[in-house]
């Protein structure tokens, strides 16, 4: 406390504690004036005032008082006046601020490490206290909300207002208000739509102060993007696979397209190619003919094949089987090709190798590389085929030529489509895509084709596929040869069988074709023109067997199958074999599940209809109880 | 904060000491604030005529307990006639208040109309830096218009008082330094009683004493962070720019002057010359010492800001070489130690943000007060001149509000003043 005179601001009197702090000495320090120790600027101001007379007191006003040493320590002042006796005194009660002072800025300092924490943090953020007041808030999350000035300046409850009115339900967030204590730290986050599309997901977390909860931390995040680039993706996903249906439809069309005429052209040949009554020329004629069909249907079926392979809808059936046995198989069918161009084929038949690999498409491929190692040969040439486990466990088969080779630079032409090294100038037949489809069904099994050639002396492609050392499906195949072997006895007893077949199909040349070439297996044919026909014929006669066509009018094949599976017992065990233009994976697998015992392509080939025949033959004398008409003698 | 501490006693145990939450609307009681601590018997009194039957009170910031139920009999009764006074008193007390709101009102148009006028003059201003140099006499003319309408305002007032432009008007992209130094230095020339004519070149120089800085490259006049030396010196450059333009528009040697040497010190520490004491021309040291003050409070370097108190204390207690002696101390007072747009505390324990300043009494400003049930739009607005018993506590830091009391004053980044007349 100091004792001041208001008319000269000199301090006449101060307490034992006040001159203590102040270092000072009662004789050092009566007489200053108080402007002396009280030196602020707002200070010297209200002295001032004070001696002009336009103030008179000040309460809790903050200011510096000097010390004698030079520093300062920061007080709370009141400055009263005192009328004593006829004295007019200020008393000036001064307590220490500076603790105060510290704690004060410790506080600020917290304070503002907070602030810039919570503008640094993306989501946005709003602290409500557990009695409803707005604690605190980030410039994110009004942005975020697009909050005006004037809602924000209102408060908490027309801010609450604001966000539940963006939402296009506003409940939502009305209810996460009034249930804050159930939804802390949610696993999941609420997800907030806003009525112009944004999406925003709300978390809520406790504020706790020595382990009291004080409010709730509601956190906003922004997803709008991240749905949105979700949408897109279901969208480009969804793009993709109709893409992708639209792919498939394309070729099983064009595959029915396609082939359906060539039925045509190769089943009338095929017939008349049978009559006895030819002339040599129009034998020979007729033989022309079938060869153009098969080289057209080749190249249909390379090209689709190459399709597929494109768009993915290529599948392998992959099976356990011997490749010396393969290779055996492939030879016998170049033969032919090799006599007639003076080609000798030598094969060394190495060990008893097993591969699991697709055994259809293997053999594609090996004999398009040895119809190759035929064709592009010289006069007299030779074909070496060999098969051996290379390092890494691979399958290499090797077919060497002796032909004229190829340059180096141009062994990657080979596999370009339509690129045949000006082969077309020596008037070698072939359609350009051989060797393309080739390298890509190897591919798909994860394997290649490699070339190594040297002009003047030969080329060797190797097919490189990798092993499989599981010895599987052992027990099936013992079946398989059971089966076979029964078959064989019995077809020794040259019994002939008379088998009724139904033949459902719509168009009128696949009818004849059809039927001409099941007589001449000397079957009895019926034909119903489409599904009902089918369906109506099964339930008034018994068939042994029953060709069903994919594509009719009124019903189609699978539904008409499908039908007659529901008629009965008998009917149920009726064998249907799907005649199809189509081959794909689906369409065989749809087949399957309609309820078809196997299928058949279109063009029809006659040995795959004789083997049909057999196996339905063969079942029929196996279990006798499956079918009736046993004609025909043991002649 | 906590309504924790929300506790209701009885009127009869009301004493004085005791700090009450009324929680009435502002016009239905004659005092001034919703919230006080009780300090003498008449205003027990009159919280009991108010028909309330219990009161809210903070035990935190009560000197004293209430009395304890039982002792309401210390309570002391008044005589019917003393009742019928005080009742009358209370009366007149309202219709006061009824008053005030009115005289609320008025003060709130008042204080838009300046604020319309700041904004007009601001986007002249404006212009006219951006025409300086291609159309320099036109240039000059505007401004001579501009300021010579603010001195025929101020003349013939009885008093003019300093005023801050508010939040919604006051932003950065209007802040116009040319115009606060402007209008800070011819409220200062008056203050200094300069004749009218002394007045307008004081206020033209203000205007334009900048002027040199268009041909200074922009990235050292709006960069925001710290200079190079070469920067500070090519910066330094713009008073000898800002002659040339003033040569250039034929304008007369006091006003070159100025712009000449507004970089100055009193102690000779400045540029371009050095010059010292009353080598200074004498309006160019007060343009220098605005100048220098503005230059404190909204800094190129954002970094660097201070609040208006914080820049007054500085140049008073630590710069005080920098100016003439006389001059600075006029300027403090004319700023009134609490310049406006300073947030304040109060002796009465609640904090406000200055707007007015009257030149007259230092210490007496007019102050927006927060209260936390009274809207912004509705705020409280206390003329300390009026109110003997309150006096400023201390200035704080606006950083330093928490985040409603810093919404609802809106203390701004960029100070941008205007005058008002009383």
């Amino acid at each position: 406390m100091l004792v001041v005179e208001p008319a000269t601001l000199m301090i006449i009197d101060a307490s034992n504690e006040m001159l203590k702090r102040l270092r000072y000495s009662r004789n050092e320090l009566i007489g200053k004036k108080i402007t002396d120790i009280d030196h602020n600027l707002s200070s010297v101001i209200f002295w001032n005032e004070l001696q002009r007379g336009n103030e008179v007191q000040v309460i809790n006003a903050e200011s510096d008082f000097l010390m004698s040493n030079g520093q300062q320590f920061q007080v709370m002042k009141n400055v009263k006046h005192i009328n004593f006796l006829d004295l007019n005194w200020l008393i000036v009660e001064a307590t220490d601020n500076s603790k105060i002072r510290r704690d004060e800025d410790v506080l600020v300092k917290l304070s503002s490490q907070l602030k810039s924490t919570l503008e640094a943090a993306g989501d946005g953020i709003l602290v409500i206290s557990t009695n409803g007041k707005l604690s605190n808030m980030n410039h994110r999350f009004s942005s975020m909300w697009n909050i005006p000035n004037h809602i924000l300046d209102e408060g908490i409850e027309a801010i609450n207002w604001w966000v539940a009115q963006a939402l296009t339900e506003p409940e939502v967030y009305q209810r996460l208000l009034e249930h804050l204590d159930e939804n802390i730290e949610n696993d999941t986050p609420l997800k907030l739509e806003l009525k112009n599309g944004q999406i925003f997901e709300t978390r809520i977390y406790p504020q706790k102060s020595a382990g009291e909860l004080e409010g709730h931390v509601l956190n906003f995040h922004d997803i709008t993007d991240h749905v949105q680039y979700e949408q897109a993706l279901i969208l480009e996903r969804e793009k993709a696979e109709q893409s992708s249906r639209y792919k498939s439809d394309f070729l099983s069309n064009m595959s029915h397209e396609l082939r359906t005429p060539l039925n045509a052209i190769l089943g009338f040949s095929q017939i008349m190619g049978l009559d006895a009554d030819l002339s040599d020329d129009n034998k020979q004629y007729v033989q022309e003919i079938i060869s153009a069909g098969n080289h057209l249907l080749d190249l249909i079926n390379e090209v689709l094949d190459l399709t597929k392979i494109e768009s993915g809808h290529f599948d392998l059936a992959v099976e356990e089987f011997h490749v010396g046995q393969l290779i055996h198989e492939c030879l016998v069918l170049v033969a032919t090709l090799a006599n007639d161009a003076n080609i000798q084929l030598h094969y060394q038949n190495v060990d008893d190798i097993k591969i699991k690999a697709d055994r259809k498409r293997l053999k594609q491929v090996l004999l398009n590389l040895l119809a190759n190692a035929v064709k592009y040969n010289l006069p007299q040439g030779q074909v070496y085929v060999s098969a051996a486990i290379g390092k890494d466990d691979r399958l290499l088969i090797n077919i060497k030529d002796t032909g004229p080779g190829i340059a180096q630079d141009r062994i990657p032409e080979l596999f370009q489509p339509f690129n045949r090294l000006d082969a077309e100038k020596r008037h070698i037949e072939g359609t350009g895509i051989g060797l393309t489809l080739s390298q890509r069904i190897v591919s798909i099994m994860d394997g290649a084709i490699e070339v190594s050639s040297e002009e003047g002396k030969g080329s060797t492609f190797t097919i490189n596929l990798p092993v499989s050392n599981q010895a599987a499906v052992q027990d099936k195949q013992a079946a398989n040869n059971q089966v076979a072997t029964a078959a064989a006895e019995i077809n020794q007893a040259t019994v002939h069988i008379i088998l009724n077949v139904l033949v459902a199909e719509d168009v009128l040349a696949n009818q004849i074709v059809a039927r001409k070439l099941i007589e001449k297996f000397g079957h009895k044919v019926h034909i119903a023109d489409n599904g009902f026909a089918a369906i109506e014929a099964v339930k008034h006669r018994h068939y042994d067997l029953v060709f069903m066509d994919m594509k009719m009018p009124e019903m189609d094949g699978l539904a008409a199958t499908r039908e007659i599976r529901e008629l009965g017992h008998e009917p149920s065990q009726l064998p249907i074999i799907a005649m199809t233009a189509n081959a794909t994976r689906e369409d065989q697998e749809q087949c399957m599940q309609a309820g078809m015992n196997d299928f058949i392509a279109k063009p029809i080939n006659i040995e795959e209809l004789e083997q049909i025949f057999q196996s339905i033959i063969d079942k029929k004398i196996l279990d006798p109880g499956l079918g009736q008409k046993v004609s025909g003698s043991d002649e | 904060m906590d309504d924790e501490d929300n506790i209701f006693i009885t009127v009869d145990q009301l004493r004085i000491g005791i700090y009450v939450h009324l929680d009435l609307g502002w016009a239905d009681h004659p005092f001034t604030f919703n919230s006080f601590k009780i300090k003498n018997k008449q205003q027990v009194q009159t919280i009991r005529r108010l028909g309330k039957k219990t009161i809210r009170w903070e035990p935190d910031r009560s000197d004293v307990e209430p009395l304890s139920s039982k002792d309401s009999s210390e309570v002391e009764e008044i005589s019917d006639q003393d009742e019928l006074a005080l009742d009358e008193q209370i009366c007149t007390e309202l219709a006061n208040k009824q008053l005030r709101v009115q005289q609320l009102a008025d003060y709130r148009k008042k204080i838009e109309a300046v604020e319309e006028s700041f904004l007009k003059a601001s986007q002249s201003t404006q212009q006219i830096i951006k025409k300086i140099i291609a159309k320099p006499e036109e240039s000059v003319a505007q401004a001579s218009a501009q300021v010579k309408e603010i001195i025929d305002c101020m003349s013939g007032a009885p008093e003019l008082a300093l005023q801050v432009i508010s939040g919604k008007n006051g932003n950065a992209s209007i802040y116009s330094h040319a115009l606060n130094v402007s209008v800070m230095s011819i409220i200062f020339a008056y203050e200094l009683d300069y004749p009218s004519e002394k007045a307008f070149v004081t206020g033209l120089g203000a205007m334009l004493h900048d002027i040199g800085l268009i041909r200074v490259p922009d990235r050292v006049t709006k960069s925001r962070g710290q200079l190079s030396k070469y920067e500070i010196a090519a910066r330094q450059m713009h008073c000898q720019y800002g002659v040339d333009i003033a040569k250039q528009a034929n304008l007369g040697q006091d006003l070159q002057d100025i712009i000449y040497q507004h970089h100055e010190y009193f102690d000779g520490s400045g540029y371009p010359q050095g010059l010292q004491g009353d080598e200074i021309d004498e309006i160019a040291q007060l343009v220098g010492l605005v100048n220098h003050y503005d230059n404190m409070c909204n800094p190129q370097n954002v970094s660097s800001v201070l609040t208006p108190h914080e820049a007054l204390s500085t140049m008073y207690a630590r710069q005080s070489h920098l100016f003439e002696p006389r001059l600075l101390q006029g300027f403090i007072r004319f700023m009134g130690v609490y310049p406006p747009g300073c947030v304040v505390n109060l002796s009465n324990d609640t904090v406000g943000i200055v707007i007015k300043v009257y030149s007259s009494t230092p210490l007496r400003p007019t102050i927006i007060v927060y209260d936390e049930d009274i809207p912004k739009h509705e705020a409280v607005i206390l003329d300390l001149r009026e109110e003997s018993d309150i006096n400023v506590s201390k200035a704080i830091n606006p950083s330093r509000l928490p985040p409603e009391i810093f919404t609802y004053l809106s203390p701004q980044e960029r100070i941008n003043y205007y005058f008002d007349t009383v």
